[in-house]
């Protein structure tokens, strides 16, 4: 009897001194593994420039139609993102999302990925559609976000090549020599001309200079051209 | 007929044919870029290659015709071919840039889904890619990325084949061969878009769509462009509700695969905050939004209290609308309203129009082909590229490719000229000289029918005399016409029927020659407008409103009487209405107010009539003066039927969805119709059968009466001769929002010849009033050399001004002055 008794309070004084199964969640949270499927974030280069494009190939990618994307042209006063194009809204409803990944597949600038963030609840439905604001990383500090002047981007040494923008390749060339600012399309600035006034063309001269001496550029979407991915602490993802 | 094998299937096709296209009928499709089924064979690419038994390299499928006996084999069964091919897009990725995420092909791109199928997996190139600056614009609208470019001068072999405006062209050569337009000439074309859709790569892209949407991202359904009377078959697409882009459709019997800018791009009134969504009444002057029970119960009354104190109602009925809203508006206003007054035109009708309009749909039809194997156009009153792009296009390849003869007959050549048509000045308002003097000319050497013609001038020279046309150019016009005999074809334009029997003259040269005949208005529903009966004596099918006979008929068919007096013309309702005669005036989709070609009639009309009910899209000069306001729905976002210029319906289907509580116009009519009830057509089945039983080609064509019109002379204070006609993108409320499209428009401008320019002492682009004894406007000068001595051109409603203000729509003629702009000030 006084055995049985020995045996059963044994097995419960072995649980006591055991390593507990449970955490004290919410206070406490465990550590997913590296490649857990939590909730998207949006990259941005160390510089704060966002990696998005605004190509749409993750909404299309996507199964459930949970991505929302809406592109719009990068302007020499505002620049989101390398190249021409930028995403002016990117929204991802997570009513619909199934956590497959296939966006992280398809985005090509690695974008989009995906956190440890697991805590994807709320009481209504308008607050399940996570916005571009609530999707973009956020900026670490001393950096400023996105958009930054075309100016700004080539005083860092830094080029974006492409876009309506005409950051172009003769850019920086034309800067060396002391020239301000590219002459033809370039001066057009965003608006396209007016009725009546043709823009011309570069030179030959011109062209022969893009063509030769400024391919050097790397690709615009070469990732690994770019600086690092900047993750900030609180938020693991499974790059 | 050749007989040759493709991938050791045999076919036999005509000679003559490419290799290519005897390869599609057999469902083998080979890879391509510079091919293209509307333009000339070129072999720019390279991309087609296939195997060709005997011949010891690979061959261009698109330039090799096929020979008796060929033994071709394309990638699908030759290595040869698969790898010449596979090569040839290593080839072309040297130099293209890697943007496909940010490139608005990207989805639709054949390069893309070329590479996918047959090219290579990798690239052996390591080196810099080739850069250019981009996206250069070329015009408003295109965008030019030359580094995407694949050199395959689709867009170059349009701009000088197809349109013949070439601006675009190949500069350079190798590796920096590109796509460039003249330095300092924009691409100016009205037809510019199609380049965009032709391109089979990113290069050149629109410069509105820009990065709205991906192609797989937005549903698509088949249309009908409702901005001119070509009837071009459209595909227009929407993302979220929202139309982002309109595309050219293939239809080989009307526009082939183009269609104009302003269809392509002049969609932007559709959805913009200023359509008005929900029924409106006017309280104390101003407009208070009502439910549409409220709306039609008002009207109702007011139609009954109208009906029961034999006041006259009238309607007005714009020729934008859809077949079945036209008919709908047409039996609303004789079985409902009981009146005649019904009228699709603000100005005058004539006798002369009156005889020609019911019988033209008993003309044998003209349609497009039709002109591509006539012997001989005859183009008067009319500018087709300004009027009906896509007939010009038309004639464009019908004279360049068919070499069909084309004879103009106008005050002011038009762009027609560029490619070869002859052109008969005249003096503006003499069309009718022109044409009795060569049918007379005709008559004489028995060429046709004297009787048909039936001239009271018995000279040619008297008449040419009047006209001021060239003899050598009347008399070669009749020797074409005696050469052509029933293979010519007449293409009579809207405004043929404001020139003193200019229409009489030519239906009866048409009819004395047995030559088709055609009348091509610039607005979309002109033609359903006058067979549906949007006319004072016109009921529909052609039917007269004072034949007991054709209106029984029609009474049958409505099961209740119609009145048997002929009605007012629009000119003579917007009298009655400015004295107060009209106690309700409905309109449907037209702005008399702006529109009515008299300085301030249409204005003073609305104003003093008691009541007015108006349908329309947005508000507009007219509309805002309306007791009643009701919201229509536009095109896109509704069904029925355009019947363009060749009397040929085509139907569409909704696009989008309407705004607020917006209602076709049929619909509206049926609802006051439930409300009052009486019988109407609860459906648009119902409407489509109805038109499908009254409207059917019968009779016979028989010669009218040529009025004998004497012109008036100018006088010393206004001695110059008015002639005016909205260009294709002008000013008109269906062009709000339109903004990149509006900046490829011109500017007003006031045209003379370089003789009259001088006598008046005003250099071109300097500024010159023109005055009528109803108002002046003022413009830059430009100088067209073969304008007629004393006539002047204006378009009739360019940014900022407004030639309604020149004109008295019950004069035949406008004589105006023109006058340096500063001293007219100091005057
Ligand atoms: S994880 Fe899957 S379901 Fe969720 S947004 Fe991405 S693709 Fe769509
Ligand atoms: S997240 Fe990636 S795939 Fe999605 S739009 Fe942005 S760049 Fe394209
Ligand atoms: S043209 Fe085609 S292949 Fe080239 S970048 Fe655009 S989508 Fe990609
Ligand atoms: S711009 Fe387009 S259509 Fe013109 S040559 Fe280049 S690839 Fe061909
Ligand atoms: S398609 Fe034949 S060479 Fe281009």
């Amino acid at each position: 009897m006084l055995s049985e008794f020995i045996r059963g309070f044994g097995v419960t004084l072995k649980h006591m001194v055991r390593k507990p199964v449970t955490i004290q969640y919410p206070e406490k949270k465990k550590d997913y593994a590296a490649r857990y499927h939590g909730r998207h974030q949006l990259n941005r280069y160390a510089d704060g420039i966002e990696k998005c494009i605004g190509c749409e190939l993750c909404a299309w990618a996507c199964p459930a139609d949970a991505i929302y994307v809406q592109g719009a042209d990068n302007t020499p006063d505002a620049r989101f993102s390398p190249g021409e194009r930028y995403a002016i809204d990117y929204q991802i409803n997570y009513l619909r999302c199934i956590f497959c990944g296939l966006c992280i597949e398809a985005c090509p600038t690695r974008a989009l990925t995906m956190t440890q963030e697991d805590e994807v609840t709320s009481t209504t439905r308008e607050s399940m559609i996570f916005t571009k604001e609530m999707l973009l990383a956020p900026v670490v500090a001393g950096v400023k976000p996105a958009p930054h002047t075309d100016a700004e981007v080539t005083a860092r040494g830094e080029e974006y090549y492409g876009g309506f923008a005409f950051t172009t390749p003769l850019a920086s060339a034309q800067a060396a020599e002391g020239q301000a600012g590219v002459s033809g399309p370039a001066s057009l600035g965003t608006e396209p001309p007016p009725a009546g006034v043709g823009p011309s063309l570069p030179t030959t001269r011109e062209t022969d200079q893009a063509a030769t001496a400024l391919n050097a550029e790397p690709a615009p979407f070469a990732p690994e051209a770019r600086s690092e991915d900047i993750v900030p602490e609180e938020i693991k993802h499974d790059e | 007929m050749v007989n040759v094998t493709i991938d050791d299937r045999a076919i036999t096709v005509p000679e003559g044919t490419l290799v290519i296209r005897a390869a599609e009928q057999l469902g083998l499709y080979v890879p391509r870029f510079c091919d293209h089924p509307y333009l000339a064979p070129l072999g720019a690419c390279r991309q087609c290659l296939v195997e060709i038994e005997g011949q010891r390299k690979p061959l261009t499928s698109c330039t090799t015709t096929v020979t008796e006996g060929m033994v071709v084999k394309t990638q699908f069964t030759s290595d040869i071919a698969a790898g010449a091919q596979k090569g040839v897009l290593e080839l072309l990725l040297i130099n293209h840039p890697l943007d496909c995420p940010v490139c608005d092909k990207g989805g639709e791109c054949p390069l893309q889904d070329q590479v996918l199928a047959y090219g290579p997996g990798g690239s052996r190139y390591r080196e810099p890619k080739r850069r250019y600056v981009k996206p250069v614009p070329v015009s408003p609208l295109v965008y030019l990325d030359r580094e995407r470019c694949v050199l395959c001068a689709r867009c170059t072999r349009f701009a000088s084949e197809i349109s013949g405006d070439p601006f675009i062209e190949l500069f350079e050569r190798g590796a920096l061969e590109q796509v460039a337009i003249f330095e300092d000439q924009p691409y100016e074309s009205s037809f510019s878009g199609n380049v965009i859709q032709i391109c089979p790569v990113g290069a050149l892209t629109d410069a509105e769509f820009r990065f709205k949407a991906r192609p797989f991202d937005m549903t698509s359904t088949p249309s009908v462009c409702n901005l001119c009377s070509s009837g071009c078959s459209l595909t227009i697409q929407q993302r979220r509700g929202q139309i982002v882009r309109v595309l050219a459709r293939d239809n080989p019997d009307v526009n082939e695969v183009w269609t104009c800018d302003k269809g392509r791009f002049g969609h932007a009134y559709v959805q913009r905050p200023e359509r008005v969504v929900e029924p409106m009444i006017k309280k104390e002057g101003s407009f208070v939004p009502v439910s549409w029970a409220e709306a039609v119960r008002l009207i109702a009354g007011r139609i009954q209290t109208v009906k029961a104190n034999g006041e006259s109602a009238a309607v007005l009925a714009g020729a934008r609308l859809p077949d079945e809203d036209a008919y709908a508006v047409s039996r609303f206003a004789r079985t409902i309203l009981g009146t005649n007054n019904v009228d699709h035109r603000l100005r005058r009708g004539s006798a002369e129009e009156d005889a020609v309009l019911p019988q033209l749909m008993h003309a044998e039809p003209v349609e497009y082909e039709t002109l591509e194997r006539a012997k001989l156009v005859v183009v008067a009153g009319l500018d087709p590229r300004e009027e009906s792009p896509i007939l010009f296009l038309r004639l464009r390849k019908a004279a360049l490719k068919h070499r069909v003869p084309i004879v103009e007959l106008q005050p002011r050549r038009t762009a027609l000229a560029r490619f070869g048509a002859r052109s008969i000045r005249c003096a503006p308002g003499t069309e009718a000289d022109v044409l009795l003097a060569a049918a007379t000319r005709l008559g004489e050497r028995g060429g046709v029918d004297a009787s048909a013609v039936k001239a009271h001038h018995p000279s040619v020279s008297a008449l040419l005399e009047r006209c001021g046309a060239d003899a050598d150019h009347v008399y070669a016009l009749a020797d074409l016409l005696q050469r052509a005999g029933s293979d010519a074809v007449f293409l009579a334009g809207e405004r043929l029927s404001t020139s003193p029997g200019a229409l009489a003259a030519c239906w009866n040269l048409a009819a004395g020659l047995g030559a088709k005949f055609a009348r091509v208005s610039r607005r979309p529903g002109a033609a359903a407008a006058v067979w549906t009966g949007l006319h004072p004596k016109l009921l529909p099918g052609g039917r007269l409103v004072d034949n007991d006979r054709e209106r029984l008929e029609v009474e049958a068919a409505w099961q209740t009487s119609v009145p048997a007096q002929p009605g007012l013309d629009g000119r003579s309702i917007l009298d009655g209405a400015s004295r107060g005669a009209i106690g309700l005036l409905y309109l449907v989709a037209i702005d008399p107010a702006f529109d009515a070609p008299d300085s301030s009639l249409g204005a003073r009309a609305l104003d003093t009539s008691d009541f007015i009910v108006a349908h329309d899209l947005l508000l507009t000069e007219s509309s805002r003066r309306a007791d009643v306001l009701l919201p229509a729905v536009a095109v896109p976002e509704r069904a029925g039927t355009f019947t363009d210029w060749e009397i040929r319906p085509q139907t569409f289907s909704p696009a989008v969805g309407a705004p607020g509580l917006a209602e076709p116009d049929w619909q509206i009519l049926s609802m006051i119709a439930a409300e009052l009830g009486v019988a109407f057509p609860r459906s648009l089945e119902d409407i489509r059968r109805e038109i499908r039983s009254l409207v059917r080609p019968q009779g016979t064509r028989t010669p009218v009466l040529v009025p004998d019109v004497s012109i008036p002379k100018s006088t010393e204070h206004y001695p110059f001769m008015l002639l005016t006609y909205p260009l294709l993108l002008d000013d008109g409320t269906m062009m709000l929002g339109a903004n990149d499209l509006m900046r490829t428009a011109d500017d007003v401008f006031v045209e003379l010849n370089a003789k009259d320019a001088e006598r008046i002492g005003v250099e071109p682009g300097e500024s010159v009033r023109v005055s009528s004894q109803h108002g002046a406007i003022e413009a830059p000068l430009r100088v067209l050399r073969d304008l007629p001595n004393g006539s002047v051109f204006i378009p009739t409603n360019q940014r900022g001004t407004r030639v309604q203000s020149l004109l008295d729509s019950t004069d035949a003629m406008t004589f105006v002055r023109v006058d340096p702009a500063d001293a007219g000030r100091r005057g």
